[in-house]
C-alpha cells in the first residue's frame, strides 16, 4: 500500500499546479485532435483544390471528393475517435480492477477473447444480420477473457508481473484456439485475418451509430466508476472498511470494461495496447485521480489511434498497414520501458 | 545411496524404451495415415523403390517432425537449468520470434536464397533477439524469473507484430502467413531435412556431454566459484548451444511453441531432476510429442490440416498458466 499513499502525497502537492496545467492538456489535445480530423479527412484527395474545398461545405454530395469525405473518410475518423476513447477507458477501468498497471485489454487475454467468439460465431451460425452477431459474440468473448483474468486476479497474491504472465497465457491459448478454427475453414480466411490485426478501413456510418450509441455511454459510465475506482485503489481493506462493496464495484467495472472491449473488437477488431499506454501518458498530467484521469484518457486515446490510423495509411501509401500493427509496434516497447522502470517492485 | 541411483537407472531405461517404442508407435502411424490411406502393401512398395507419397513427402516430413521436436525441447531443457528459471523456454524468451523475423525478411527480400543458411540466419536473429531479452531482464545484477519471461514474451510480440507487418504487405496469401506464423510442418522436404539434421546430431550430444557442468550451476554462484569453473564463459556457451538448437528448428518449421517448457517439466518430473538422464528423454519426448501434434493436425478434420504448433500452443498454454498460478 505504500504506493498509492505516496501517489496520495504526490497528488496533494501538485493538486494547486493541477488545474491550469490540466485545461492546457484539455485543450492542446482537443486541437490536436481537430488537427488529425482535418489531416485524416483531406489528405491525398486527388483534385481538392481550394475551390472544391469550400464547395464541400455546400451540402453538394453528388462529386467525388464530396463521397470520399463524407463517406469514406468521416466514418473512419469518428471510429477511429471513438474507438480509440473507448479503449483507453477500458484500460483505466482494468488497471483500476486489478490495481495492476501493467494491465490492456490485448496483454491479458479480453481482445484474444473476442476474437475467438467472433470467429466461432461466423463460423457455426448462419444468419443474415453479422454485424449483430459479430457485436453480440464478441461481447461475450470479451467478458469471458475478462471474467478469467478477473478470477486470476482476485487470488491477490500476484506481483504484476506474474499476473500480466497468466494473462498472456490466456491470451496464447484463445489466439492458437482462433487460428486452428480460421484455417478449418480456408475460404473467409484472408478478410479474418485482416480483421484479426485490427483495422479501421472499411468504416460506414452504421460502424459510427454503433460506436456512438454503444461505447459513449459505456466511457460516461465507466467515468461515474471513477470515484469508487479511487477508493478501490487504497487496498481491499481501507475500501472495505470505508464502506465499499468490492466486489460489486469490480464486478461492474470489469463489466463496463467488457463492453468497451468487446464492441471495440466488434467494430474493427483487436487493437492493442492504446489501453496500456494511453492511461500511462494521461497519468503524467492528472496524477492518479481516476475522475480526471478517465476523461483525459479517453481524449488522449482517441488521439492516439486516430494518429496511428494516419501513420498506417501514410507508411506504405497506398498499401494500408492495419492500425493494431502499429499500436503493437509502438506498444511493446512503451510496455518494456514500463516494466524495466519498476525497479522497486519484485517480480 | 547406490541402490536410489540403481533404480534411476532403471526408471531411465523403462522410460526410455517406453518413449521409444511409442515413439516408433506413432512414427508408423504418421507414415500410415494422412489425407490419402495408404496400404501396407504399397506402403512396403514404396519403401522398396523409394518413391511415391510415403517416402517423399511423408518420411521426411516425419524426421524434421522428430529433429524440431528434439531440439526444442533440449533447448529447454538446457535453458532452464542455465537461467535456473523453471518457466523459461526457447519459444518464451523471444528467440523463436527473432528467427523468425530473420527469416521472413530473407524469404521475402531474396526468393531463391540457398537453404543451407536458413539456419544460420536464424542462428543470428535469434541470437539478437535473445541478447535484447536478457539485457532487458537484467536488473540489479540479477534476473528474476517472471520479469524474464515477460520481456521475452514480449521482445516476442513486437517482432511477431513486424512479421505481420511484412506478410500484410508481401506475402502471396494469407494461409501461406499463418501457417508459417503458426508453426507448421507442412510440405517439408528432403532439403529441411537436411538443413537441421546437422545442427541436431552436434547439439544433442554436445547438451548430452554439457549435462555435467550444467548439474554444477545449479548449485549457487558460491559453489560454482569454489568448483573452479568459469561460471559465465560456460554459461555463455550453452546458451549459444541453446540458440543453435532453436534458431535450426525455426528456420525449418517455424514456431512449434512450448515444446521446449512442457517437455523438460515432464521429464524431470518422471526421473528427476538429474541432466544426464533428463536431456536424452527430453530429446525423446520431444520428438514423441511433436510427431504426435503433426499427427493429429492431419487427421483430425481432412483434407484441412492444423498446424502442429496450434496443437502444442493448446497443450502448452495451460500448463504455462498451471505454472504461474498454482506452482510457487
Amino acid at each position: 500500500m505504500a504506493t498509492s499513499d505516496a501517489a496520495g502525497m504526490n497528488g496533494q502537492r501538485e493538486r494547486r499546479s493541477v488545474p491550469s496545467f490540466l485545461l492546457l492538456a484539455f485543450c492542446g489535445l482537443s486541437a490536436l485532435l481537430l488537427a488529425a480530423t482535418a489531416v485524416s479527412l483531406f489528405w491525398r484527395i486527388k483534385g481538392l483544390t481550394f475551390g472544391h474545398w469550400l464547395e464541400l461545405f455546400d451540402g453538394k454530395t453528388e462529386s467525388l471528393a464530396a463521397y470520399t469525405v463524407w463517406d469514406v473518410r468521416l466514418p473512419r475518423a469518428l471510429l477511429a475517435l471513438l474507438l480509440g476513447a473507448a479503449l483507453a477507458a477500458a484500460g483505466c477501468l482494468l488497471q483500476g480492477i486489478t490495481r495492476n498497471d501493467l494491465a490492456d485489454p490485448e496483454v491479458i487475454g479480453v481482445n484474444q477473447g473476442a476474437s475467438l467468439f467472433v470467429v466461432l460465431g461466423l463460423l457455426f451460425v448462419d444468419t443474415k444480420d453479422a454485424s449483430l452477431l459479430i457485436l453480440l459474440s464478441a461481447f461475450g468473448g470479451a467478458l469471458l477473457g475478462g471474467g478469467v483474468v478477473y478470477l486470476l486476479s482476485l487470488q491477490g497474491r500476484y506481483t504484476p508481473v506474474r499476473l500480466v504472465l497468466a494473462g498472456l497465457a490466456v491470451s496464447f491459448f484463445f489466439g492458437s484456439l482462433t487460428t486452428g478454427l480460421l484455417l478449418m475453414r480456408e475460404a473467409t480466411l484472408s478478410d479474418i485475418l485482416y480483421w484479426m490485426a485490427g483495422k479501421l478501413s472499411g468504416a460506414n456510418w452504421t460502424d459510427v451509430r454503433i460506436g456512438m450509441y454503444g461505447l459513449f455511454p459505456a466511457v460516461l459510465l465507466g467515468w461515474l466508476l471513477a470515484s469508487q475506482l479511487n477508493v478501490l485503489a487504497l487496498g481491499d481493506e481501507v475500501a472495505d472498511g470505508l464502506g465499499q462493496r468490492i466486489v460489486f464495484i469490480r464486478r461492474i467495472a470489469l463489466f463496463m470494461a467488457s463492453v468497451l472491449v468487446g464492441g471495440s473488437v466488434a467494430l474493427a477488431g483487436p487493437i492493442g495496447f492504446v489501453g496500456l499506454m494511453v492511461p500511462h501518458m494521461a497519468r503524467l498530467v492528472t496524477g492518479p485521480d481516476y475522475r480526471l484521469l478517465i476523461p483525459l484518457s479517453a481524449l488522449l486515446g482517441a488521439d492516439l489511434l486516430l494518429l496511428s490510423d494516419l501513420a498506417g495509411q501514410m507508411l506504405f501509401y497506398p498499401a494500408e498497414t492495419p492500425v493494431g500493427i502499429i499500436t503493437a509496434l509502438t506498444g511493446t516497447p512503451f510496455f518494456l520501458f514500463l516494466m524495466r522502470r519498476k525497479k522497486g517492485e519484485r517480480v | 545411496m547406490r541402490s536410489v541411483r540403481q533404480i534411476r537407472r532403471r526408471r531411465f531405461l523403462i522410460l526410455f524404451l517406453a518413449g521409444f517404442g511409442l515413439l516408433l508407435l506413432f512414427a508408423a502411424l504418421s507414415l500410415r495415415f494422412g489425407a490419402v490411406s495408404v496400404s501396407l502393401e504399397q506402403w512396403f512398395e514404396q519403401w522398396r523403390t523409394g518413391e511415391g507419397i510415403v517416402m517423399e513427402y511423408r518420411l521426411p516430413r516425419l524426421l524434421t517432425a522428430m529433429l524440431v521436436g528434439m531440439n526444442m525441447a533440449v533447448a529447454g531443457c538446457v535453458i532452464q537449468g542455465v537461467t535456473r528459471n523453471p518457466m523459461a523456454a526457447p519459444d518464451l524468451i523471444g528467440l523463436n520470434a527473432g528467427g523468425g523475423l530473420v527469416i521472413a525478411v530473407l524469404l521475402l527480400a531474396i526468393p531463391d536464397f540457398p537453404a543451407y543458411t536458413l539456419p544460420l540466419a536464424a542462428f543470428g536473429g535469434a541470437a539478437a533477439a535473445g541478447g535484447l531479452v536478457f539485457l532487458l531482464a537484467h536488473h540489479k545484477g540479477g534476473i528474476a524469473p517472471a520479469r524474464l519471461v515477460l520481456s521475452g514474451v514480449l521482445v516476442g510480440s513486437g517482432l511477431q507484430a513486424l512479421i505481420t507487418l511484412l506478410l500484410v504487405k508481401y506475402a502471396p496469401n494469407a494461409a501461406q502467413a499463418l501457417v508459417f506464423l503458426k508453426g507448421s510442418l507442412y510440405a517439408r522436404t528432403w532439403l529441411h531435412v537436411g538443413m537441421i539434421a546437422p545442427w541436431s546430431l552436434a547439439g544433442i550430444p554436445l547438451a548430452f556431454f554439457s549435462s555435467r557442468v550444467l548439474s554444477m550451476l545449479q548449485l549457487g554462484e558460491e559453489s560454482v566459484k569454489g568448483l573452479g569453473l568459469r561460471a559465465n564463459l560456460v554459461r555463455l556457451l550453452l546458451l549459444a548451444l541453446v540458440v543453435a538448437l532453436a534458431g535450426s528448428a525455426v528456420a525449418v518449421a517455424g514456431t512449434i511453441g512450448f515444446v521446449g517448457l512442457i517437455v523438460p517439466h515432464l521429464v524431470k518430473y518422471l526421473i528427476g531432476p538429474d541432466l544426464r538422464f533428463a536431456i536424452p528423454l527430453s530429446a525423446l519426448f520431444g520428438a514423441l510429442l511433436v510427431v504426435i501434434a503433426d499427427m493429429a493436425g492431419r487427421v483430425i478434420l481432412p483434407p484441412a490440416e492444423i498446424p502442429a504448433g496450434i496443437l502444442t500452443a493448446v497443450i502448452g498454454a495451460p500448463y504455462f498458466l498451471y505454472l504461474l498460478v498454482l506452482r510457487r
